[in-house]
């Protein structure tokens, strides 16, 4: 019997920037790039939901919705300092953490609650800690495995707690939305209600045979989630699984020479990173999408490990040329990397050079 | 009732080439079989995987005309082992074939020929080249064509024929072969680029290494090679070849000559000691001489150094010593030119005196 929370912040960057700047307070604040630059809104107050902003919509979008909202830029690197000082906090109350991204983290309180302490109990201190040393609220879940402690946590945002007892988590998740449940995406979500499948108690009553015919492996995992049976572990360092960067043009554009560019330049984004974390990879992916809005991404595994600008250029320029036909236009480029290897040897090796331009 | 008399080395020769061609199980049974065919006095055993094919005339004498077909490995198997004496081969009823040689009775369950593929021949248009230059402008590139399943393009070689010359080329991306030659007959009228599988490439140099003439012949999406006893036909690679020309350097400003053999000799000893990871080998032009040297962590090291015969500058670069080995390996005369610009540029290759063969070569770098 496990005990495990997940808590993150609320509208983690617009909230730090409430917090650093008073005049924001109680104002709708978008955080991200210039509407003219075709930024997308990474984050909004709670005050810029209510006019329906939210994360990932185009800048421009977002101020036609809330005119008034008060934009500004990220600062990563103050998002990162907050980030270290939550998880300080949660490593205080446990060992086991897990974080997710920079403002959301699992944490498994088993021990904890093994020496008395009850887990409402445990989640309420940890908030009030958070608040009290950062300023900054956090929504936590409570349950026995991770995907419902998630679930739980996006409950009553912000500034939430919702505890799923042992023996109460089939209930908890039945009446929810599909959409809700780990790994059930608008794809999946979408073929679901198509047939009739709306909740999570439909998922769990579906036949087995039937979810796995269309979903595969997949089907099977859903259903087990549904039904409230996950044990999957806090896994206390997430391994990279890949690295990548992309860029959104702020004029659409088909020309092959800058678009290689552009390449050029995020694989040196990507090299960069792959050097910091001694990482080097044999699958190099290139995202793409074009001016309306269709996303792809096409990928090549190298039979070596790649870890220069150089390499990750010349495959990902590869891929890039192969799509380039008729009057395509494209709005995004992305290049990452996976299929890591480790590279401890690598800067002590020589390392064969290859033709520029070739496959 | 088919019935064929061979003796043991003409029919071996010619099921041992066929063998290699024909498929490997889990395709259609009929494409590891062979087929055998005696009409208008001619005996001829074919083999195909339908992307390469080959048919071929095999000595023999004909008792009665007719067809079947029957397992390629078995055949190769049962003739290989049989004595040096007479092979007699002939059809019984339900598409089995009998083998009698010395005491020695085989019975193999066969398919019948009209099963087999129908395989092209020289039709239209041709071109003739000697197959003996043509098999040694193979064996020129051929080492140099990726093996890397990614890369299907660079699987195979390019056969770029234009008007002025005829180019063989392969490349895997981190060197190049390319030979040259103006004896295609006729020249073509306009370029021709092809991308000829290696699997086609290899049966090739089996197959004519000693005809006086080839025909080559284009087909859609098809290429048909041809002398007076065999025809091989094999599908052609889609794709697009990369621009080969266009990295071919001509600024690498330190020439030396160097000889073939003592460089050879020089390359394949110090490489022993190469990273077995890495096969880095490092080469310093200096003084009239290069110094070949490599070092393996935890294994030991060695140089050795070659006199320059002409030329001078000063260099270092490394190279994967299997590439060096290999190209040097395949040019065909005494001394050989080795042209450098710098550590990280590609350095060429050709054999003195002869502008017909060029290898390129990436070296390799410490990464910073």
């Amino acid at each position: 019997m496990r005990h495990i929370l997940h808590a993150d912040f609320d509208a983690f960057y617009a909230s730090v920037e409430q917090l650093d700047n008073p005049t924001l307070h109680g104002k709708p604040v978008v955080v991200g790039g210039s509407a003219e630059g075709r930024g997308v809104v990474a984050s909004a107050s709670y005050e810029a939901r209510e006019f329906g902003v939210r994360s990932a919509m185009p800048m421009r979008t977002a101020q036609r919705m809330c005119p008034q909202a008060i934009r500004v830029g990220a600062r990563f690197d103050r998002y990162r300092e907050i980030s270290q000082g939550v998880m300080s906090i949660f490593r205080d109350l446990t060992p086991l953490v897990e974080p997710l991204s920079l403002d959301e983290a699992y944490l498994d309180v088993t021990a904890v609650v093994d020496n008395g302490r009850q887990p409402p109990e445990i989640a309420a201190d940890l908030k009030r800690r958070v608040k009290y040393e950062l300023g900054l609220t956090i929504s936590v879940g409570v349950a026995t495995s991770k995907s419902i402690a998630k679930i739980a946590s996006d409950m009553d945002k912000p500034d939430g707690l919702t505890v799923v007892a042992l023996g109460e988590e089939r209930a908890f998740l039945a009446p929810l939305p599909i959409s809700k449940l780990w790994g059930v995406g608008p794809k999946t979500a979408e073929r679901l209600i198509a047939e009739g499948v709306e909740t999570i108690a439909d998922i769990a009553g579906c036949d087995e045979e039937w979810l796995r015919e269309r979903f595969g492996r997949h089907g099977a995992q859903m259903q087990r989630l549904a039904l409230g049976q996950d044990d999957s572990p806090v896994v206390v360092r997430r391994e990279t699984k890949s690295v990548s960067a992309e860029t959104t043009f702020a004029r659409d554009t088909g020309d092959p020479d800058e678009l290689q560019e552009v390449v050029s330049r995020l694989s040196q984004r990507v090299a960069n990173q792959l050097r910091r974390k001694q990482l080097q990879g044999r699958t190099v992916k290139l995202k793409l999408r074009l001016s309306d809005f269709t996303t792809f991404t096409r990928q090549r595994t190298l039979p070596y490990a790649v870890q220069s600008a150089e390499d990750l250029s010349q495959s990902a320029g590869e891929l890039l040329r192969a799509e380039l036909y008729g009057r395509r236009r494209f709005r995004l480029v992305g290049v990452g990397v996976s299929g890591f290897e480790q590279s401890e040897e690598l800067p002590e090796e020589p390392r064969q050079l290859r033709f520029s331009g070739f496959g | 009732m088919m019935q064929l008399i061979f003796t043991k080395e003409d029919l071996f020769r010619c099921i041992q080439v066929l063998q290699s061609v024909a498929a490997g199980r889990n395709t259609l049974p009929i494409l590891s079989n062979v087929l055998i065919r005696a009409t208008n006095g001619q005996i001829e055993i074919a083999a195909t995987d339908l992307e390469v094919s080959i048919q071929t005339v095999v000595p023999g004498t004909i008792v009665d005309e007719g067809a079947i077909t029957v397992s390629a490995r078995k055949l190769s198997e049962i003739v290989r082992e049989l004595p040096d004496q007479e092979i007699r081969l002939s059809t019984t009823a339900n598409d089995r074939i009998e083998i009698t040689c010395g005491e020695g009775v085989y019975k193999i369950i066969g398919l019948p020929d009209d099963e087999f593929p129908a395989l092209p021949s020289i039709s239209g248009a041709f071109f003739t080249i000697d197959g003996e230059l043509l098999c040694s402008m193979i064996d020129k590139t051929e080492f140099s064509a990726s093996t890397e399943e990614t890369r299907y393009f660079l699987n195979g070689l390019y056969f770029d024929l234009t008007p002025e010359i005829t180019q063989i080329v392969a490349t895997d991306g981190r060197r190049l072969a390319v030979a040259s030659s103006d004896a295609l007959i006729p020249p073509p009228q306009e370029p021709i680029g092809i991308i000829v599988p290696l699997k086609a490439v290899r049966e090739i140099t089996k197959t004519f290494a000693e005809s006086a003439e080839v025909k080559v012949c284009l087909l859609e999406n098809q290429i048909v090679f041809a002398d007076d006893d065999s025809t091989l036909t094999s599908r052609l690679v889609e794709g697009e070849y990369p621009k080969y020309q266009q990295i071919i350097p001509s600024d690498n400003e330190v020439h030396l000559t160097l000889n073939v053999d003592k460089m050879l000799g020089g390359l394949r000893r110090v490489a022993l000691l190469s990273n077995p990871k890495t096969y880095s080998i490092r080469l310093d032009v200096q003084d009239g001489k290069v110094r070949i040297s490599a070092k393996a962590p935890e294994l030991g090291e060695a140089y050795e150094t070659v006199d320059v015969e002409s030329g001078d500058g000063e260099i270092q670069i490394a190279f994967d010593a299997r590439f060096l080995v290999e190209a040097v390996g395949h040019i065909q005369a005494e001394d050989f030119r080795l042209e450098l610009k710098d550590s990280l540029s590609a350095a060429v290759l050709k054999p003195a005196g002869d502008d017909g063969h060029l290898c390129l070569i990436m070296p390799m770098r410490l990464d910073s």
